[in-house]
């Protein structure tokens, strides 16, 4: 152990140490050279005899040295330098294989941090395959929805299920009372907008999660008197509160009620819905009825918004403001059964079944989307990985070829086989290490780029909890080590390989052996066919998305929404809504502003509904939007009324219920002809039929173009457009939950909208929600469209850029490597075209080939992509013929330079030269 | 006369006793060792330095004696070598193990 501390020592201070030897050594022969002058020898003499006697001094030294060495440790770093000498002096094929690695690992860190949040485990608590939560499905008239949240009188039957190991309940992601909360910390300090949760106090206990910070909730916390405490969500705390430890014990005041901070919540915990923002604050159930964002009188309709064909008695609670819950529990590996069959039972009803919690963090349309996207994706940098290792081992490869004389030389004078195979292999391995290393840096850049993002399915990238940092270090590692054996396995086999006699000679002329570059090369070419030819479908699809009509007219066009504030009062009557739009209409910068939804955008009014036709129930494939609109609403959108009229100041509570359809409906309904005077029912949901008088018709008074509602590539579906005025009584309700939805176009000035829009909903006693313009709502529409082309787009470049660098490299290596054979042609009388084919025919071998493979992997891999497709076919031949044209024309381009070299060989010199 | 540069003319690990013992009376410095060793045996033994430096490196790296820079006899630097406890035992033991090889030697010498 001593002797090793030593070694240890030594090896840090070895410069020194050598200087001792070396000093020690040369006192050593000047006192033998004095003790021969004393003997009576001549100063020269007894200097060169001193020397001589001393023998081979650097020897001594050498051998002195290695008694200190660590063996096979110092060798390897011995080999390790040399390698790192000899890479430093090729710079520029150095730093391209690091950049390459760089970029093929980091991109694969990325996306697999990304399929492993999203597809291998969304969620990041101890065993979460024995969560469940519960799920209710409903059925009416061939619809079928599903939906995780509850209502209290339910939630409480499922918390009492005693074949749940531990049950919590929370208010679901779209409940009210628990969004738009102010929370002021201080004075100065105002947080608007702030997503609250409100939870059970056994809710991290179910989870099985410990707060990062402070303490976890109590029992006594979640208690209709208890003092209002509150959990920040990590990123809140690190956002708002600056990571400060001491946040702990602090008092905050949310929506105005002090509450006392007792933790934070785990930082990668981001909630359990990824369809959903991530709470920034987690609050006692109980203590909702204080801490709940006011949302207006609960006795009214509007959690049927919510809660399908649940009786409206249910919705309500006495105690809590909070309407839609979910459960999480955990349940033991086996017991499933039984729990469920005890929540049958006890719920009476067969709709709700319990499912494992994962497989319901996003929506259920979504999920496969995402999943083919994220496959897609994974995929695509795959195979840059290996596209980027098969250009390395064709580099190496080439530089192997270009060494072979000297390693033959080499091997001739003794090195071994398993020295030169050392080498080369060293070699790879410190271009993968420096590559991996770089590529951490890479992954975390390209993360954050990727936060602004939104996945298909709506999940944003940066609501996905961050991945650790010791996980992104293995899996860069584990590339690492591929890549490594990947590009050095080929070139240190040949190196180890090497024949000295045969090599020696072949110096002299003689075949190239190239056989594995060209194959690098064919799966490059075919790699790159795929990469782009996706990337120029996402791009043409982007640019037929942007071009797409959607049926209004869209510029300049805006959105708002104005919500009851927290403790004020707005009469959301016609009169008072008609006052407020006269407002905003008068705003400098205002073209024209009406009531009702912005179609194509988030948090848009228009709504499925079941509906009658000419008084018979018909099962329709889908149900029917309505929209409620005011008179002017069709004249904001410039939405043109291309039969009849649209709504005017005649058609009032009172008066004849009026309504317009598009086009889609016209034809569904009436596919005979003119849908005028013909009339739709609209069944009120099944808890406003009690005391209420069915709904009356309404009459057709006109037809509209279609809009595209929801996405841009939707075909067109039934739309029923009702008039406000004449639905007050409905929409009141409506109204102090959803908000007045502004529709709003501007002239072209588009700043101060926003601050004149809230001065008049604060005048009013109204809350602005976000201003969305059109434009990024189709943004927001188009993020997998743009996170696919910037992906794809990106990879494909690398990918070209990659293989023409490897055509260039494989046309370079053939024309040094035949000069004579080039020459000898030449001086036979081989003329230009002859020696190009001939070089040609080598290289275009592969590349057609490659290109072929390609094209047939491009082709049935379209499907993949089809989903994201706006206007184009997965499987475009056009795109397919551009892409493939373009590949083949680089390739050309690449190899036109070193064919050129050829050209220029003068035969006698080559002749001459060996 | 030949000179004993290499170790092989020694019996295995021979050098490396005689250099303890050398070191065993008092620091000596490389060339100090290589008279004694001469001086002591009479001009038989002429330990070349090429064999002396890496044995001394080996003694220092297994602790058996500890160097100490000094000023040699002309006024050069030179590095004084003197034993350790643990290299005083490694002598003894060293010694004992060669007595032993010696008298086994002998013993096979002496027989008819």
């Amino acid at each position: 152990m001593r002797t090793f501390i030593r070694r240890l020592l030594h090896s840090v201070r070895r410069s020194r140490h050598d200087a001792d030897l070396r000093d020690e050594m040369e006192t050593h022969r000047s006192l033998r050279q004095d003790k021969l002058e004393r003997d009576g020898v001549s100063p020269d003499d007894a200097r060169r005899a001193s020397r001589r006697s001393f023998g081979n001094a650097t020897l001594a030294r050498e051998d002195a040295r290695e008694m200190w060495l660590f063996g096979v440790v110092d060798r390897l770093l011995q080999d390790v330098r040399h390698a790192a000498r000899r890479l430093v002096r090729r710079p520029t094929l150095t730093l391209a294989a690091v950049l390459t690695l760089a970029l093929a690992i980091g991109a694969n860190v990325t996306v697999f941090s990304l399929v492993d949040r999203v597809l291998l485990r969304p969620l990041d608590v101890p065993d979460p395959s024995g969560l469940v939560t519960v799920q209710v499905t409903t059925e009416s008239r061939g619809i079928t929805t599903r939906r995780l949240s509850l209502s209290w009188a339910n939630t409480e039957t499922v918390l009492g299920t005693s074949s749940l190991q531990g049950v919590a309940a929370s208010s679901a992601p779209l409940d009210r009372a628990s969004q738009e909360m102010v929370v002021t910390a201080g004075p100065g300090t105002r947080f608007e907008g702030i997503r609250g949760m409100f939870v059970t106090a056994n809710y991290f206990g179910v989870l099985g999660l410990m707060p990062a910070l402070g303490r976890d909730f109590g029992p006594d916390d979640d208690k209709l008197a208890a003092v209002p405490v509150v959990m920040l969500s990590h990123r809140m705390w690190v956002a708002r509160f600056g990571g400060e430890t001491d946040v702990v014990g602090r008092t905050v005041q949310v929506n105005g009620v002090p509450a006392a901070v007792i933790g934070v919540a785990p930082r990668t915990f981001t909630g359990t819905d990824f369809g959903a923002p991530p709470p920034d604050l987690y609050l006692p159930l109980m203590t909702a009825r204080r801490l709940a964002t006011d949302t207006g009188d609960q006795t009214d309709g509007r959690g049927m918004m919510f809660s399908g064909n649940m009786a409206g008695r249910e919705l309500l609670s006495p105690i809590s403001p909070v309407t839609a819950l979910t459960v999480v529990a955990r349940v033991e590996h086996g017991l499933i059964e039984q729990a469920q069959a005890e929540l049958t039972t006890r719920l009476r009803s067969r709709s709700v079944a319990l499912v494992p919690l994962t497989e319901t963090m996003l929506p259920f349309a979504s999920r496969a989307d995402l999943r083919r996207f994220l496959t897609l994706l994974a995929g695509a940098v795959a195979l840059t990985f290996l596209i980027g290792c098969a250009n390395l081992t064709g580099l190496l490869l080439a530089r192997t070829e270009e060494r072979r004389s000297e390693l033959a030389v080499r091997a001739a004078l003794g090195a071994g086989r398993a020295r030169l195979f050392r080498e080369m292999a060293t070699e790879a391995g410190l271009m993968a290490a420096a590559g991996g290393v770089a590529a951490l840096a890479v992954a975390r850049w390209l993360e954050q780029g990727l936060s602004a993002y939104a996945l298909p399915g709506g999940t944003a990238v940066s609501s996905l909890r961050t991945m650790g940092d010791t996980q992104s270090l293995f899996v860069a590692m584990f590339l690492m080590t591929v890549a490594a054996v990947v590009i050095g396995l080929a070139p240190a086999m040949r190196a180890a390989g090497s024949a000295p006699v045969r090599d020696i000679k072949r110096q002299s002329g003689g075949q190239v052996r190239l056989g594995m570059t060209r194959i690098l090369v064919a799966v490059q070419v075919s790699v790159c066919v795929v990469f782009v030819f996706f990337a120029a479908l996402f791009v043409r699809s982007m640019a037929n998305a942007l071009g797409t009509d959607v049926g209004f007219d869209r510029s300049n066009l805006m959105s708002a929404s104005m919500v009851s504030a927290p403790g004020t009062t707005f009469a959301f009557d016609a009169p008072a809504s008609a006052a407020l739009a006269e407002r905003v209409r008068r705003i400098p910068g205002v073209g024209a502003a009406a009531l009702g939804p912005l179609p194509i955008s988030k948090g848009s009014d228009t709504r499925p509904r079941a509906v009658s036709v000419d008084g018979e129930i018909r099962e329709l494939p889908v149900p029917v939007d309505t929209a409620y609109a005011s008179d002017d609403y069709f004249t904001t959108l410039r939405l043109p009324v291309l039969r009849g009229r649209g709504f005017n100041d005649l058609d009032r509570a009172g008066a004849p219920l009026v309504a317009l359809v598009n086009e889609t409906a016209a034809r569904q309904f009436w596919p005979e002809g003119n849908p005028l005077e013909h009339r739709i029912g609209l069944p009120p949901p099944p808890m406003m039929r009690a005391g209420r008088p069915a709904e009356p018709e309404v009459s057709i008074v006109g037809v509209v173009r279609d809009v595209k509602v929801r996405a841009l590539n939707e075909t067109a579906a039934p739309v029923l457009y009702l008039s406000r005025a004449q639905h007050e009584y409905f929409l009141a309700g409506v109204a102090s939950g959803g908000g007045l939805p502004f529709v709003i176009r501007g002239d072209g000035r588009t700043d101060g909208i926003s601050e004149a829009l809230r001065s008049i909903a604060s005048e009013s006693g109204l809350s602005l929600r976000a201003v969305t313009t059109i434009d990024e709502s189709i943004d927001q529409l188009l993020m997998p469209q743009r996170l696919g082309r910037v992906f794809l787009g990106l990879l494909s470049a690398m990918a070209l850029a990659l293989t023409v660098i490897g055509i260039y490299g494989l046309v370079s290596c053939i024309v040094a490597r035949s000069t004579k054979e080039t020459g000898i042609r030449m001086a036979l009388g081989a003329d230009t075209s002859q020696i190009v084919r001939a070089l040609l025919r080598r290289v275009f071998l592969p590349v057609l080939a490659g290109a072929a493979i390609g094209c047939a992997a491009a082709w049935s891999g379209g499907r993949f992509v089809d989903r994201f497709m706006y206007g184009i076919e997965g499987s475009d031949p056009s795109t397919l013929l551009v892409a493939t044209a373009t590949i083949i024309t680089s390739a050309a381009a690449a190899a036109l330079l070193p064919t050129r070299r050829a050209l220029r060989i003068n035969p006698v010199e080559t002749l001459r030269a060996d | 006369m030949g000179l004993t540069n290499t170790p092989s003319d020694l019996l295995p690990g021979t050098l490396e006793l005689l250099i303890l013992k050398a070191v065993s009376h008092g620091a000596k410095h490389g060339y100090g060792i290589v008279e004694h060793l001469r001086l002591a045996s009479e001009d038989v033994l002429q330990v070349g330095e090429s064999a002396l430096y890496p044995a001394l490196q080996r003694l220092l790296l297994n602790g058996w004696v500890k160097g100490e820079w000094g000023t040699s006899e002309n006024n050069r630097r030179a590095r004084y070598y003197t034993l350790t406890p643990a290299g005083r035992r490694q002598l003894t033991a060293e010694r004992a193990e060669f007595d032993r090889m010696v008298g086994a030697i002998q013993g096979v010498l002496r027989t008819i």
